[in-house]
């Protein structure tokens, strides 16, 4: 198999830097050029190695993203893998849903007329799918996705993303990898789980406990990697290997449950936003923390391989959310 | 507060779980993990529901049940009942009756109507004794796994019945034939006597819904009466094996539901024909 040359967005976030620590100790990988966010390039602690260039580019941009792409620097480049999304969800705007839908739309359109990029890998996120009481728990890759207009940004931006590619399976020049992960529970991943059990109090809706799934860092970078040398396309569930009830989780991570009536929740959520500047939305989150959902990653397993390996490393996440 | 719920459920468990009991929970629990399952079935719970549930299986209803040679003893399987009573307490009975007769031991998944997940407290423990909401890929999931289920083929219409329709079968959904079918499971036809006495219905308040029920009974009695129940299960039939049905073939699959609802109609006719009287 001839070696690949990979160009990756959001190279300064925790799963760029994981991913490129990955991806420099392969073999089978020859060269990466990393995107890195012009304001984080100065400040931003990078690995060094001689695989491994790092190029200050801002996504939004179009006009030098398109110089960039068609520039020397990415002569040879055989796999895109595009992280970059905003991850605060209460952000919200013209500028967030640029980077999160448009400069996918132009850099996506600008591989397809590059000379050697042939895979475009995307990870994706499983808050898209609709979670409800007449869907099912168990989530595969044809389950519904959720197309309400009332929801926040951080999910409609996910949903357009995510559909754009879907879109393009089989018709377009590139292999697309659409990888739809779960909740990957740590900080810096956009987790809003994680969010969730770092801004007390933890508000439940009462009366429910519903089973989650958990990603670990270190499974989210094994698809990804995975995926890069998956020869086909098409769209895969990645689960995490820990699935329990929500109360267990956050039992294990010592949170205490402060439970509300689902019209209390809903308004009392707004106001711990506010005055905790907490980045959990409970509005992206309903569904699951009523009905539950479970991703089993049956296809993620058959095609890629992956098989979810690596369970939460519970004693450091009760560091990081000390 | 499930946290603690969990701590007090294994704890009563100790002391509240007869050993016989214990030991079927024990034998049920043996191949799978102590962890809640994808659906949040947890071992502990369902030995909870098991004493639980003891006064009303054993001393209330006074459950007598016959057949339960018939159900197989390994693969996937389908037991499909008739409905009434209200309250679905013929499901909760019957679940007990297979947990404690069945041999090797087996749990019957019950299969709920999308409205209960709504349901606040209801969904959270019924999820924990191993009751799963009835989308199909959850059914398809756990048949693959060689699971047990037990499915309602009447629904929602069966249990709410008034006390005029007793033992009536309402429209007999076939979407069981088909998974049966498609996943080779066997389907144990169920007549249960008892509860479509138990609580009379007399009315339904449709516009007012509560807590995601999807009506108000008027019953003429405040509580269920302590009218026995009499359980039979018949004899499996492999909708795979029989001549004829297709699960592609809608027309095939209506005349195997024919059949296994006349097969569930002459259970409760027998049941009914040698039953003394509403309480013995």
């Amino acid at each position: 198999m001839k070696a690949i040359q990979v160009l990756l967005t959001a190279a300064s976030t925790e799963l760029g830097q994981r991913l490129i620590h990955s991806l420099v100790n392969d073999k089978r990988v020859a060269r990466i050029v990393a995107l890195i966010e012009p304001k984080c390039y100065p400040n931003a602690r990078l690995l060094s190695h001689r695989k491994l260039s790092y190029e200050p580019i801002d996504l939004i941009h179009e006009r030098a993203i398109k110089q960039f792409i068609f520039g020397p620097k990415c002569r040879g480049l055989t796999h895109l893998v595009h992280l970059a999304m905003h991850r605060d969800a209460l952000l919200s705007g013209r500028r967030y849903h640029r980077l999160n839908v448009e400069a996918l739309r132009q850099l996506f359109q600008l591989a397809e007329d590059h000379p050697s990029l042939s895979h475009f890998i995307f990870r994706s996120w499983s808050e898209i799918y609709e979670l409800h009481s007449y869907l099912p728990n168990i989530l595969d890759e044809e389950h519904p996705i959720d197309y309400s207009a009332r929801r926040p940004q951080w999910l409609r931006d996910r949903v357009a993303a995510d559909q754009f590619l879907c879109a393009k399976l089989g018709v377009s020049p590139l292999k697309v990898k659409i990888l739809r992960c779960a909740d990957c529970l740590a900080p810096g991943y956009g987790s809003q789980l994680y969010a969730f059990l770092h801004s007390l109090p933890c508000l439940v809706p009462l009366g429910y406990d519903p089973v989650v799934n958990v990603l670990s860092p270190d499974d989210l970078t094994d698809a990804l990697l995975r995926a890069c040398f998956f020869p086909g396309e098409g769209v895969f569930a990645i689960p995490g290997r820990d699935s329990m009830p929500l109360s267990e989780l956050m039992e294990r991570c010592h949170r205490a449950a402060v439970p509300l009536p689902d019209p209390v929740l809903q308004w009392a959520d707004r106001l711990k936003q506010k005055l905790a500047r907490s980045t959990f939305c409970y509005e992206i989150s309903r569904g699951l923390f009523h009905y539950g959902g479970v991703m089993t990653g049956a296809k993620a397993e058959q095609l890629l391989g992956y098989r979810a390996s690596h369970p939460i490393d519970w004693p450091l996440l009760n560091e990081q959310l000390r | 507060m499930f946290a603690t719920l969990n701590h007090c459920v294994s704890l009563s468990n100790r002391w509240l779980l007869p050993r016989r009991l214990q030991q079927r929970v024990n034998e049920l629990m043996a191949t799978r993990s102590n962890e809640p399952d994808l659906f949040g079935m947890q071992g502990s719970w369902v030995g909870f529901s098991l004493w639980f549930h003891r006064f009303l299986y054993d001393y209330y209803f006074r459950v007598q049940s016959s057949g339960i040679e018939h159900v197989p003893a390994r693969g996937p399987v389908i037991f499909t009942p008739n409905h009434g009573g209200t309250i679905p307490l013929d499901g909760i009975m019957l679940y007990q009756d297979i947990l404690r007769r069945c041999e090797p031991v087996r749990l019957a998944r019950p299969v709920a109507d999308y409205f209960v997940p709504k349901m606040p407290f209801v969904s959270a423990v019924f999820s924990r004794v191993g009751v799963v909401s009835g989308s199909r890929s959850n059914l398809e999931y756990l048949l693959q796994r060689g699971e047990t289920l037990m499915i309602f083929p009447e629904g929602l219409p069966g249990i709410a019945k008034t006390y005029r329709d007793r033992y009536k079968l309402q429209d007999w959904r076939p979407g069981h034939i088909e998974l049966a079918a498609k996943y080779r499971a066997a389907i144990v036809p169920v007549g249960i006597v008892g509860p479509d006495e138990q609580m009379p219905l007399l009315a339904k308040l449709q516009s007012f819904q509560f807590l995601g029920a999807p009506y108000i009974p008027i019953t003429a009695t405040p509580l269920p009466m302590p009218v026995r129940y009499h359980i039979r299960y018949g004899e499996a039939v492999y909708p795979h094996q029989t001549l004829g049905c297709d699960p592609q073939d809608p027309r095939s699959i209506q005349a195997f539901a024919k059949l296994l609802r006349g097969k569930v109609m002459r259970l409760i006719e027998q049941g009914l024909s040698d039953r003394k009287g509403l309480f013995q």
